[in-house]
C-alpha cells in the first residue's frame, strides 16, 4: 500500500491498489489523480447521496475462494434513480466490480469485448452478444451520469462523467455490461449475479433491527 | 399490544430518513434510503419524487379511491428466517376487473421481494436473474417447463408507500404468466423495460403469521389459484405408488400359489358319446344320467377345477355334473356349456365359442365323491358328440389375481380423475387451457 499525502489538507490518502489511479481524501473529499508518487489536486467531491447499502469501503469478502476488500465506490445516476458500482480488489492483484442496483448485487470483472465507440448504436435490448465465450441478451440500455465517488478507483469517477451503460443477461444467472466512454473508451464485463451473503461479507455496514445478512 | 412492546417495536425500527411531504406538510419515512425513487405520501395521496432534495410533487392522487392493504405498509415480519418490511402496496387490474394486490418488501441486505395477493392466493416474488428460454410454445426456465395462464395489460389503481421506481395511478404494462404450479413466471414490460420475475405459492397462514395479521382485513382464498399446488397431484401419485407395491404383492402372491399348487388331478373320464336328442322323443331326463365311480378329494379344503372338452360343430352340449359326496349324500350343481359355431359370412369367415370350457369351484370339504352327469346336446348334430371331463383339485385361479388388480385400482383412478377435476378448475380462468374444448 502506497499512502501519499493530499495536495489539499496533508491527510494521508491510501492507494490500497496498483491499478487506482484517482482517489477521493478521506478528510477534506478532495479528488486527486495520481501520477507515480505524486498527485494531481482536480476538485472537491460534494457529500454523497445518503443511501441504506450493507456494503461500505473496506468491506472484505470472498468470491470464488479469492479475498477481496472494497477499494472505492462510484454512484451513477440514470432516469429512473441510483445505482453503485463498488471497486473491488483481489488478493491475487485483480480487480471487479459489484454493481449494486435496486437491491440486487452482480459481480463482474473487465473482458476484452472488440466493440468500439462507434457500436454503441448496434447494442440495443434484444439483440445478443457474444462476451468471453457466452451468449448474453441485452436488458437494458441506459445513459449515466456520475453523481459522485469515494476511496479509490481506476478512472477519474469525477461529477458529471457521462457514459452509456448496457446491461445483459443470459439463461444461467449471468451477468455483463459494457460501458461507452468517450474519454475512456468502451470496457466490458462479465459476471453473475450473486446474494450478499454468499460473499461472505465481513466490516460491513450493519443495520440493527434487520437481522444477520 | 402494550406500550412496553411498541416502545420497543420503535425502537428496533430506526426511521432512516424523515421529511415533510411538500403538498400536505404531514412527516414521511423513507425506509430504503438511496434505493427509494418515489413515495406517496399518506395523508394527502401525493407521489413524490424521493431523489429530489425538495421531494418534488409527481401527481397529485387525491382522487384515488382507497384501497385497504392487508398487510399495512410499515408491518415487519419474517419469512424463510429473514426479516422484511412491508414498505409499498399497489392496487392492479386489468380491463375484464379482475383486481389484485402486490406488496413490495425489502430488507437492507437482500434486496426487495414482491408478495402478490389475488383472491386470497398468495405468491412470493423474486426477480429472475435467469432470462428464461422463449423459443417454444412453453417458457422455459431451469430445466422446468412453464405454461402460458394469462397475456393481458395491467393498470396501476392505487398506490401507498415507497417504491423504486417512479410509481404513478394509471400506470400500464403488459403483463404475461407462466405456471408451473407451485411455481410462477411472471413477464412485465412497461416503456421500455422488460422485468422477469419468478414466484411461487405461499399458504395463506404463512403470511397472516410472518405479519402477525388479524382477521379482519385478510382475505380468505377463494377458488384455484394459477400456481396453486394440486392437494390431489401428491395424492395420485401416492395412491399409484401404493398400487403399484400392492400389486407387486398380489403378483408374488399369484406366482407363490401357482408354482406351489397341487394341481392333482381327481377324476377323468374320456371319450363320453352323447346321442343327439330329438323333441318329442319319450325320454326322461334320468335316462341320460350317468353315474361315474368314486374318487377321493384329499383332506385340504382348496378349490376344484372341471375342465370339460367336446367335439361340438356348430353345435352345443349341456354338461350338468352333480359332484356328490358319498357319505353326507349332498351334491354341488357343476354345470358347463360347450359350444362352437362357425361360418362365412358378409366376405369374412367367423367363429364363436371353443372346444373347452372349464370352471372353479372354491372350498370342496375333503371326502368320497361320484358325479352324477345329465347332458344335452343340441344345434347342428349330426353325429354323435363325444366329451370328456377332468377333475383337478387346488389349481391356481388367474381371474382373482385380475380381479383383485382391478379393485386395486379404484383408488387410484378416483384419485387421478379428482386431480384432474382440480386441474380443469384451475385452467378455467384462463384463455390458454390445455382442458378446453376448441
Amino acid at each position: 500500500m502506497t499512502k501519499i499525502n493530499c495536495p489539499s489538507c496533508g491527510g494521508e490518502i491510501p492507494f490500497r491498489s496498483s491499478t487506482s489511479v484517482f482517489a477521493v481524501c478521506p478528510y477534506c473529499k478532495s479528488t486527486v489523480v495520481r501520477h507515480d508518487l505524486d498527485l494531481e489536486l482536480i476538485g472537491k467531491m460534494a457529500d454523497l447521496p445518503e443511501d441504506m447499502s450493507p456494503i461500505q469501503l473496506m468491506m472484505s469478502g470472498r468470491y470464488k475462494k479469492k479475498t477481496f476488500f472494497v477499494a472505492g465506490r462510484i454512484i451513477v445516476k440514470y432516469e429512473d434513480g441510483y445505482w453503485n458500482e463498488w471497486y473491488l480488489n483481489f488478493d491475487d492483484g485483480s480487480s471487479g466490480w459489484l454493481a449494486e442496483a435496486g437491491g440486487d448485487l452482480a459481480i463482474n470483472f473487465p473482458v476484452a469485448s472488440g466493440l468500439k465507440l462507434e457500436d454503441r448504436t448496434i447494442v440495443k435490448p434484444g439483440t445478443n452478444h457474444k462476451l468471453d465465450g457466452k451468449t448474453f441478451y441485452v436488458t437494458d440500455v441506459k445513459n449515466m451520469v456520475c453523481v459522485g465517488s469515494e476511496g479509490e478507483l481506476p478512472f477519474r469517477g469525477i461529477e458529471g462523467r457521462k457514459s452509456l451503460n448496457v446491461d445483459l443477461s443470459d439463461r444461467f444467472g449471468g451477468f455483463a455490461s459494457i460501458e461507452f466512454n468517450e474519454d475512456d473508451g468502451v470496457q466490458a464485463y462479465v459476471g453473475e449475479y450473486v446474494e450478499f451473503k454468499d460473499l461472505n461479507p465481513k466490516a460491513f455496514r450493519v443495520f440493527h433491527g434487520w437481522g444477520r445478512p | 399490544m402494550n406500550t412496553r412492546s411498541s416502545r420497543r417495536e420503535k425502537q428496533i425500527r430506526p426511521v432512516v430518513k424523515s421529511f415533510n411531504c411538500p403538498s400536505c406538510g404531514a412527516t414521511l419515512n423513507i425506509t430504503a434510503v438511496g434505493r427509494t425513487i418515489s413515495v406517496v405520501c399518506k395523508s394527502c395521496r401525493a407521489t413524490l419524487d424521493a431523489t429530489d432534495p425538495n421531494f418534488a410533487i409527481l401527481e397529485h392522487n387525491a382522487k384515488m379511491r382507497t384501497v385497504k392493504p392487508a398487510i399495512p405498509v410499515g408491518t415487519r415480519g419474517t419469512l424463510g428466517g429473514k426479516m422484511w418490511e412491508c414498505i409499498g402496496f399497489m392496487q392492479r387490474g386489468d380491463s375484464y376487473g379482475y383486481r389484485w394486490h402486490e406488496y413490495l418488501l425489502y430488507n437492507p441486505y437482500h434486496g426487495y421481494r414482491w408478495l402478490f395477493e389475488f383472491d386470497g392466493h398468495w405468491t412470493w416474488f423474486k426477480r429472475s436473474y435467469d432470462l428464461p428460454d422463449l423459443s417454444g410454445t412453453d417458457v422455459k426456465y431451469k430445466g422446468m417447463s412453464y405454461k402460458l395462464f394469462t397475456k393481458g395489460s395491467s393498470e396501476v389503481f392505487y398506490v401507498e408507500g415507497e417504491f423504486y421506481w417512479r410509481v404513478k395511478a394509471g400506470d400500464k404494462s403488459n403483463v404475461k404468466d407462466f405456471v408451473a404450479p407451485p411455481y410462477t413466471i411472471s413477464y412485465e414490460k412497461s416503456h421500455d423495460e422488460e422485468i422477469w420475475t419468478h414466484g411461487q405459492y405461499l399458504e395463506p397462514d404463512r403470511i397472516k403469521t410472518a405479519f402477525k395479521l388479524k382477521d379482519n382485513f385478510f382475505p380468505e382464498p377463494v377458488g384455484i389459484a394459477p400456481n396453486q399446488p394440486s392437494p390431489h397431484k401428491q395424492q395420485a401419485k401416492e395412491a399409484f405408488k401404493y398400487f403399484f407395491f400392492a400389486a407387486v404383492f398380489i403378483i408374488g402372491v399369484h406366482l407363490f400359489r401357482s408354482a406351489t399348487a397341487l394341481q392333482k388331478e381327481v377324476f377323468r373320464m374320456n371319450e363320453v358319446r352323447v346321442f343327439p336328442t330329438r323333441y318329442g322323443e319319450r325320454k326322461t331326463l334320468d335316462d341320460k344320467v350317468l353315474r361315474t365311480e368314486t374318487f377321493e378329494i384329499l383332506k385340504k379344503k382348496s378349490n376344484l377345477q372341471m375342465q370339460a372338452s367336446a367335439n361340438v360343430n356348430n353345435s352345443w352340449i349341456w354338461i350338468d355334473p352333480l359332484l356328490v359326496n358319498e357319505e353326507t349324500g349332498k351334491g354341488i350343481p357343476m354345470p358347463v356349456e360347450v359350444s362352437y359355431y362357425y361360418g362365412y359370412s358378409g366376405g369374412e369367415r367367423w367363429s364363436e365359442g371353443g372346444h373347452n370350457k372349464s370352471r372353479v369351484i372354491q372350498n370342496v370339504p375333503p371326502g368320497r365323491y361320484y358325479l352324477s352327469i345329465k347332458t344335452q346336446v343340441g344345434g347342428n348334430v349330426s353325429r354323435d358328440v363325444n366329451y370328456q371331463l377332468r377333475l383337478v383339485q387346488d389349481v391356481p385361479v388367474f381371474s382373482n389375481l385380475v380381479i383383485s388388480l382391478i379393485l386395486l385400482l379404484i383408488y387410484p383412478i378416483f384419485k387421478l380423475m379428482r386431480r384432474q377435476s382440480f386441474e380443469v378448475q384451475r385452467w378455467s380462468t384462463s384463455d390458454y387451457s390445455p382442458y378446453s374444448e376448441d
